[in-house]
């Protein structure tokens, strides 16, 4: 769901770009909260395992594939806002070194799938996780619906992006039509992959899973204490 | 830890899982991905807008299109490209987690 250079207008491209910083910067304020010095080698695995899988397309349909976002994953195991700023990188690393992505679309890419896909992702799994049983395996099942609706939400507000500054004219029930059509078909990918993934983390290591603290009764990380006032 | 349930395995172990998956993903699995157009660009096909699409305006990318390039075989530039969102990945981690408010330090104060 990479948009290239050219498919928005520069005023959209700003604007998206203004909101991104804007969002990831309260990302890394909020952030705080969710990270101590022993979760950062989680984020950048997240982030790495969010890489690979990108490269990965998948076939959904005749002549068409779809690959892994990852906001949901990133949502589940570290937080909504460590999943920002995870999302981030990923996407920094895929425009600037591999050209995936236009460098003036990725303040909408990271808007679409770094803030749009973690944050809508988030909702629904806590939305789920109030609805199902409260238990641990409830976790897998609450991320792998958010997964699948953070899909179609990224490109719902692709539609609404390319609706306001798209540089070619289209009709818009088409272009909503034909993507949520097939991004309903790459959600469910998301879906199975990140429910397996988010499932195997909870098998070796339950307290890994950000989401699934609530069930499996194991402390946040601690909190570092300053050697001074423990002397 | 001292109060904490005995996990499954180890932190060592699980890393090492986690790195081996994302290795093989990355440099091996990654040759076999669909190489039909993701749904962006079919969508873009099919309703005519992908003429639209720009030459990319950064022309400094080492390894466009996920390919290998400067005698750098494919596999390893995306093995690059992977160690390269760890370590960005973890070190901003590390960094925000420095400026974590020590709550715990204030309420231990005689």
């Amino acid at each position: 769901m990479h948009i290239p250079d050219g498919f928005l207008d520069l005023a959209t491209c700003a604007t998206t770009g203004a909101c991104s910083v804007a969002i990831v910067g309260l990302a890394v304020h909020r952030s705080k909260l969710e990270l101590d010095e022993r979760s950062a080698p989680l984020t950048g695995l997240t982030a790495a395992f969010i890489f690979a899988a990108q490269m990965l397309n998948f076939p959904v349909a005749a002549g068409t594939s779809g690959h892994l976002i990852g906001g949901a994953l990133a949502a589940v195991l570290i937080g909504p806002w460590t999943g920002i700023l995870c999302l981030t990188v990923v996407l920094l690393v895929q425009c600037f070194m591999f050209t995936d992505g236009g460098m003036t679309a990725l303040g909408a890419n990271v808007w679409n799938m770094g803030i749009v896909a973690v944050v809508v992702s988030y909702l629904v799994m806590r939305l789920m996780l109030r609805v199902l049983p409260k238990r641990t395996s409830s976790v897998p099942i609450a991320a792998a619906i958010g997964a699948f609706v953070s899909v179609v939400a990224g490109a719902a507000s692709f539609c609404f992006l390319f609706a306001v500054g798209g540089t070619v004219n289209v009709p818009l029930g088409a272009v909503v039509t034909s993507m949520l059509g097939v991004h309903v078909l790459i959600g469910i990918g998301e879906a199975l992959i990140t429910g397996l993934v988010v499932a195997a983390v909870l098998a070796l290591r339950p307290d890994l899973v950000a989401a699934a603290r609530p069930y499996t009764h194991i402390e946040p990380p601690k909190v570092r204490i300053d050697p001074e006032v423990v002397a | 830890m001292n109060g904490e349930k005995r996990q499954p395995v180890s932190g060592k172990t699980a890393a090492t899982i986690a790195i081996v998956v994302i290795v093989v993903l990355a440099c091996v699995v990654s040759f076999w991905a669909s190489t039909s157009p993701d749904g962006l660009e079919a969508v873009a096909a099919k309703l005519g807008f992908d003429k639209a699409e720009a030459d990319s305006l950064w022309h400094f990318a080492p390894f466009t299109d996920y390919e290998g390039a400067f005698g750098i075989p494919t596999w390893l530039a995306r093995l690059i490209g992977t160690g390269t969102v760890l370590v960005v990945g973890a070190l901003i981690a590390k960094a925000v987690a420095h400026f974590r408010p020590h709550h715990d330090s204030t309420s231990n104060r005689p």
